[in-house]
């Protein structure tokens, strides 16, 4: 145990000049400690100071000295999103870094109140931790546009790179919505629909494209074997057995995934622990982006079959699906915030196991049933449009790895 | 007894611009925000009461583990400055406990607060952070020692009763519980009859089964030997 002090640090220092950015809500009161001669892990408690109903994120550098460190995002866990003022404490765990081989003798952490990001970005070249690795664009970024219906619209994330080398992902606030569709609605399947009031209590980041294929195969490693092949295309052909692992459903295991599935592997290489596949309910609100129409730009359906505003918003029979398969990811426009392909391409994959009534009680950060198969959403390429509306629920079998099925993936903020 | 209502107000660090101070008054009444003792984050601790009614004149001691202070006050006052070290960063971890004790007229004790404040080096700059599996600084002791405790590390949201079990291989054994569910347990070594040797630690809550076991040592060259 090291008990003589160094030279003073600027510790709290930038964490203060930080935190004035949101809001007036500062941070103080840094105190890091090992938990010696208990664990290797080690607490940092801060004070955030804000107004009443304050809800800030807070992101962390961690310091050797003046020398920066490279520490992956699952090295923390604790106080780090939505949080509120008062006394709270993060949990550093230096395992889960590189710094194993010689003690960090003047370890100190940066804590600074961010805005809120619009965008994850990360780099599935880069190692976890390593600089650069993940990125995040805020509001007042150049490469954001508002034009039309859309705001803060990141336009140049069409390119391929972001298909391929990157995974981007849109911030999503937590809110109530009504899922589900009216009695009204054209195309409706009214067993599978009841509209009720859903409040999702945490936001979270969703993928803006369905995993294609080469992000697949820099997580994994290994180029997938897919009916619609190409490297910007989504993957197909993959199950949910297959993504978390066989027998890890959400009830049986919770967010706990099996030792090489596919979602262990993205954890592994980003170091992003609560990387997941979207609910049932995180999926339709944030393919419908504020939307209670059919289709997320606003419009419904006048034909079941086919439909021109679907024709601008996904791939499905009538867009060129019947004979060309699936589309390159983000070939269509996205909805208001920014994320692709809602409508058709392929069948997402759910965490949830699927309820087919939902009922219409106001439910809050449903869970979906204990057994059975896993949901599925919003229509493949070969589907009449009806199967493709914001509210089209389906399910499918965990083992279950047809040309009609992909995924995207989230990462909920709690 | 009761928990003394001390408010440890910010005081500007004189060192450096580039030290940040604790900009709100930290209450140590129980009520406080506040999961580990009050933690220190200047020199100067100017301290906070109210007068206790039919007191004529009160003793506080300031008890770390290298030494005790006492100061009397012979006439109401309500606050004092504490200079906790002399230097601008401490050069050694303490915790202290606070006892703040009123007297009347016949020298009859009308009120007695106690309160209790931690100097750690984690919250002026830095601290060591060692995750070497064969660190031979990790199993050390030498003269003091900060020992934290925590009931939320066993995982139970209800978790009460820690203490800290120190059995000295071949030797004492001291059990030392705690009130505060969270906090710091002082271990004085030098001059307390330890001597040198091999130390068991066992941290465990009443109500749940988990325990957190260590195995330090104190040796005359400082050379460690193991951790479990």
């Amino acid at each position: 145990m090291k008990t003589t002090m160094k030279a003073a640090m600027a510790v709290l220092a930038g964490s203060l000049a930080l935190g004035a950015m949101a809001d007036g809500a500062t941070i103080s009161d840094v105190v890091v400690r090992q938990r010696w001669p208990w664990s290797r892990l080690v607490d940092i408690d801060y004070v955030l100071t804000g107004e009443v109903g304050t809800k800030a994120d807070v992101t962390i550098k961690g310091y050797d000295g003046q020398t920066a460190l490279d520490l992956p995002l699952n090295a923390f866990s604790g106080d780090r999103y939505e949080v509120t003022p008062g006394f709270r404490k993060l949990v550093f765990d230096p395992l889960k870094t590189s710094y194993t081989n010689d003690p960090m003798t003047q370890f100190r952490v940066e804590i600074s109140i961010t805005n809120t990001p619009l965008y994850m970005v990360v780099d599935l070249t880069k190692p976890a931790g390593q600089e650069g690795q993940i990125e995040y664009v805020y509001p007042g970024d150049a490469r954001l546009v508002t034009e039309g219906r859309y705001t803060n619209l990141w336009a140049d994330v069409t390119n391929d790179v972001y298909k391929t080398d990157k995974l981007v992902l849109r911030h999503v606030s937590a809110g109530t919505f009504m899922m589900g569709s009216p009695d009204s609605e054209l195309g409706r399947v009214s067993a599978w629909e009841n509209q009720h009031q859903v409040t999702l209590t945490h936001d979270y980041f969703i993928a803006i494209y369905q995993m294609t294929q080469k992000q697949w195969e820099h997580i994994t490693g290994t180029a997938p074997n897919c009916s619609w092949a190409g490297s910007s295309r989504p993957r197909d052909s993959v199950s949910y057995d297959n993504l978390r692992g066989v027998g890890c459903n959400w009830w049986a295991s919770n967010s706990v995934v099996a030792a090489g599935s596919f979602l262990y592997k993205l954890r592994s290489v980003t170091g992003v622990d609560d990387f997941d596949l979207p609910t049932d309910a995180q999926f339709e609100y944030a393919c419908r982006a504020g939307t209670t129409t059919a289709l997320n730009n606003g419009t419904d359906l006048t034909n079941t079959v086919s439909d021109a505003n679907l024709n601008l918003l996904g791939r499905y029979a009538g867009s060129g699906g019947a004979t060309g398969g699936t589309a390159v990811v983000g070939s269509y426009l996205p909805n208001d915030w920014g994320i692709y392909d809602m409508h058709g391409n392929l069948w997402e994959l759910c965490l949830d196991l699927v309820t087919t009534g939902l009922g219409t009680t106001p439910v809050t950060d449903p869970v979906g049933a204990k057994s059975g198969g896993p949901v599925t959403r919003t229509g493949r390429w070969a589907n009449d449009a009806y199967w493709c509306r914001s509210a089209c629920r389906n399910s499918t079998s965990t083992s279950d790895n047809g040309a009609n099925i992909g995924f995207r993936v989230v990462r909920t903020l709690r | 007894m009761r928990n003394m209502r001390w408010a440890v107000l910010a005081a500007a660090m004189t060192v450096s611009s580039a030290l940040a101070v604790s900009s709100d008054s930290i209450l140590v009444d129980g009520t406080s925000d506040a999961k580990h003792w009050q933690t220190v984050f200047t020199n100067e601790v100017p301290l906070r009461w109210n007068w206790a009614a039919n007191a004529v004149r009160a003793e506080l001691t300031i008890a770390g583990m290298t030494g005790t202070i006492t100061t009397n006050f012979t006439q109401t006052v309500s606050n004092y400055v504490w200079r906790a070290f002399q230097t601008d960063v401490p050069s050694s971890e303490d915790v202290y406990d606070l006892t703040l004790n009123f007297f009347d007229n016949g020298e009859a004790l009308v009120e007695a607060w106690t309160g209790r404040l931690a100097v750690v080096a984690g919250a002026f700059n830095s601290a060591a952070v060692d995750a070497v599996e064969t660190s031979r600084t990790w199993p050390k002791v030498k003269t003091t020692a900060i020992i934290p405790y925590d009931a939320a590390w066993a995982g139970a949201s209800n978790t009460v009763g820690p203490q800290v079990v120190i059995a000295k291989a071949g030797g004492a054994v001291q059990t030392n519980a705690f009130e505060n569910t969270s906090g710091y347990y002082g271990w004085k070594l030098r001059n307390s009859g330890w001597g040198y040797g091999t130390f068991n630690l066992t941290l465990s809550f009443a109500s749940v089964t988990n325990i957190y076991e260590a195995e330090v040592t104190r040796s005359l060259d400082g050379t460690a030997i193991s951790v479990k």
